[in-house]
């Protein structure tokens, strides 16, 4: 019965005012006696395996010699300053690539007027009025060739219409 | 120096702040390295790098938690961590040397402790958390919470640990004495 008791008192939380009446319990059975005697004895073999042993001065010198290798990382720089340190080949990356979507954008939205009808008389050097074949009003297409010489189409239907 | 004030030391830049915390948990720290691990060489390198790491994410502690308890807590994943390691290694050796079954080799660490004597004889048949368990509360003298704070399991579950760890190092060395 002893022993069932004594298994609950360890596996379960009991208040002091229990505890207290189970230690009394205890001093005074002998079996009761003998097997808080044979936990002591335990316990005492379990430090003694444990007990400090001889190299165990040697971790804060271990440790302090591994600390120097570390950047310690306080609560004053909690937000490192890492994030801001942008590397030279960095920047160099990021001014290419914007050179680059520049020159994109000037190809793709303003291609370079090499040849093909110019738009109209004004934005032209050449400026028609009027055109007429056999009497009658012709059509006038003028062509910018890559030479910066003009090409002049005039076009009209066959029944002069 | 209470550990908080020592750590607002470490924080502000004084690491040799750092040696009273390293000294003052030392010797639990190492037994409890020493009952996972079985090598005290292995103990030593595996608190060591907890102990850096722990450093290393001072600024990131909860100065209203319990210090002591997280310190052990980060240890002992550590050693875990270790053992892991090892049966991994272990496993990938085994397999490449038998093609036979072994069962159970690896479900639980029973390491081989590098002092000799039937207490550590008997300490390797218990199961890790029953070892920890039972040094950190004989050698330690932690509380059944701490101890499952540290462990990651419940008071109860501590109290059954510690019984249990009891109860088979009585038996084993109960048999050693025999033989």
């Amino acid at each position: 019965m002893c022993k069932f008791y004594n298994l609950l008192y360890r596996l379960l939380p009991v208040r002091r005012i229990q505890a207290w009446v189970i230690d009394r319990h205890f001093s005074r059975c002998p079996l009761c006696g003998l097997n808080e005697k044979e936990g002591i004895r335990l316990d005492g073999l379990v430090r003694r395996a444990f007990a400090p042993h001889k190299s165990d001065s040697l971790l804060w010198p271990g440790v302090r010699s591994r600390m120097d290798k570390i950047r310690f990382v306080g609560p004053s720089h909690r937000f490192p300053l890492k994030s801001f340190r942008f590397p030279a080949w960095r920047w160099a990356a990021a001014g290419l690539a914007l050179l680059f979507i520049l020159g994109l954008n000037q190809l793709v939205f303003h291609p370079p007027e090499h040849s093909g009808p110019a738009a109209d008389g004004q934005h032209s050097r050449v400026k028609i009025n009027y055109a007429k074949i056999k009497g009658k009003n012709a059509k006038t297409h003028v062509y910018q060739t890559s030479q910066r010489s003009y090409i002049l189409f005039l076009e009209t239907d066959k029944n002069g219409g | 120096m209470e550990d908080n004030a020592v750590i607002q030391n470490c924080l502000q830049g004084d690491r040799e702040a750092y040696g009273i915390i390293v000294n003052r948990y030392r010797n639990n720290l190492l037994a409890m390295a020493r009952s996972i691990l079985g090598n005290a060489e292995e103990a030593l390198d595996a608190t060591q790098e907890a102990l850096l790491q722990v450093y290393t994410h001072l600024d990131r502690f909860d100065q209203s938690r319990n210090f002591r308890t997280w310190l052990f807590s980060i240890t002992y994943k550590r050693c875990l961590d270790r053992i892991r390691g090892k049966k991994t290694w272990r496993k990938a050796m085994t397999e490449l040397q038998t093609t036979g079954n072994n069962p159970g080799y690896y479900e639980e660490s029973f390491p081989t402790f590098d002092e000799d004597g039937p207490v550590h004889q008997a300490l390797s048949h218990l199961r890790t958390k029953e070892r920890t368990a039972l040094v950190l509360r004989v050698v330690a003298d932690y509380s059944s919470a701490e101890i499952g704070e540290i462990l990651k399991c419940s008071e109860n579950t501590v109290r059954v640990h510690v019984f249990n760890a009891k109860r088979k190092l009585k038996k084993q060395l109960g048999e050693i004495a025999h033989v």
